[in-house]
């Protein structure tokens, strides 16, 4: 059984935006929303890092764990998704996540949030796969066309990995081997170091 | 009253111990009847791979061997 990870090599990210524009291309996100963002630490400084950020689908997720309501699930194959209909919108996954993933849509003039969103690891949700609905609500199911995320798809310098946790394990200790060392690999241990819920 | 009194108790007892029947959170969206509960279906099941498990962890491992460039451009 495949465990889907993505990992994010800030020694490549060149700042494109490229993967933020797939996702929301790909997704229909919303204005206001960004299932993925990219972060640049020292910006204008000499050294200067960036990362392509978004819900890394944790090996033990906070969110779950935080979830009133529990419309957070996770899928046999590693990937956090949530059921819409459920979601009251309490905000307490974004507080829980490490990562900052969750979004909330601005609905109302009062400060009162939407129904949470976040990535689906383009896998869509809780409703018939590749329906209107699951479009509509969660954007589009690649990985039941047998894809991968649109983001790292068309990473054009493939920071942006996304698949098997052992198939980009091993291409990112070659790409290491290959450089001579800094793996640079941002966030993997707080999404996947901890060991999996079963 | 002292009989009253040991009703009052024995009800806030009860009241009090009720939280304790809660389920489990954590059986219920986690593993692999995730999908079940969740009242989602896997992504093997889509018409593509009508169902072949197998032929969607192949597919995504293909795909996910392709963005290692060290090995396209051999």
């Amino acid at each position: 059984m495949a465990r889907m990870r993505f990992l994010c090599d800030a020694e490549r990210c060149i700042e494109c935006q490229a993967c933020v524009v797939a996702c929301k291309n790909e997704n229909n996100v919303p204005w206001g929303v960004n299932r993925r963002r990219v972060v640049t630490l020292n910006d204008g400084s000499p050294g200067e890092k960036s990362i392509s950020v978004a819900c890394m689908h944790c090996s033990d997720a906070p969110c779950i764990a935080v979830c009133p309501v529990n419309c957070i699930y996770q899928t046999p194959e590693g990937v956090v998704l949530h059921d819409k209909d459920k979601c009251i919108g309490c905000g307490y996954c974004f507080y829980a996540c490490p990562f900052g993933a969750p979004q909330f849509p601005e609905m109302s003039g009062f400060g009162t949030r939407g129904k949470m969103d976040k990535c689906t690891y383009c896998a869509g949700g809780p409703e018939p796969d590749r329906s209107a609905a699951e479009n509509r609500k969660y954007g589009r199911n690649r990985l039941a066309e047998g894809k991968l995320p649109a983001c790292a798809e068309q990473c054009s310098t493939k920071a942006l990995l996304a698949g098997d946790g052992d198939v980009i394990a091993d291409i990112m200790r070659t790409r290491i081997t290959m450089r001579g060392g800094n793996p640079e690999l941002w966030g993997w241990g707080t999404a996947y170091g901890r060991p999996e819920k079963s | 009253m002292k009989r009253a009194l040991a009703c009052a108790a024995l009800v806030v007892a009860v009241l009090a111990l009720a939280a304790c029947g809660r389920e489990n959170r954590e059986t219920r969206v986690y593993g692999p009847n995730a999908y079940a509960i969740a009242g989602d279906t896997t992504p093997w099941s889509s018409p593509a791979f009508k169902g072949d498990e197998l032929a969607w962890n192949h597919q995504e491992e293909k795909r996910a061997r392709l963005q290692n460039e060290y090995l396209r451009i051999r």
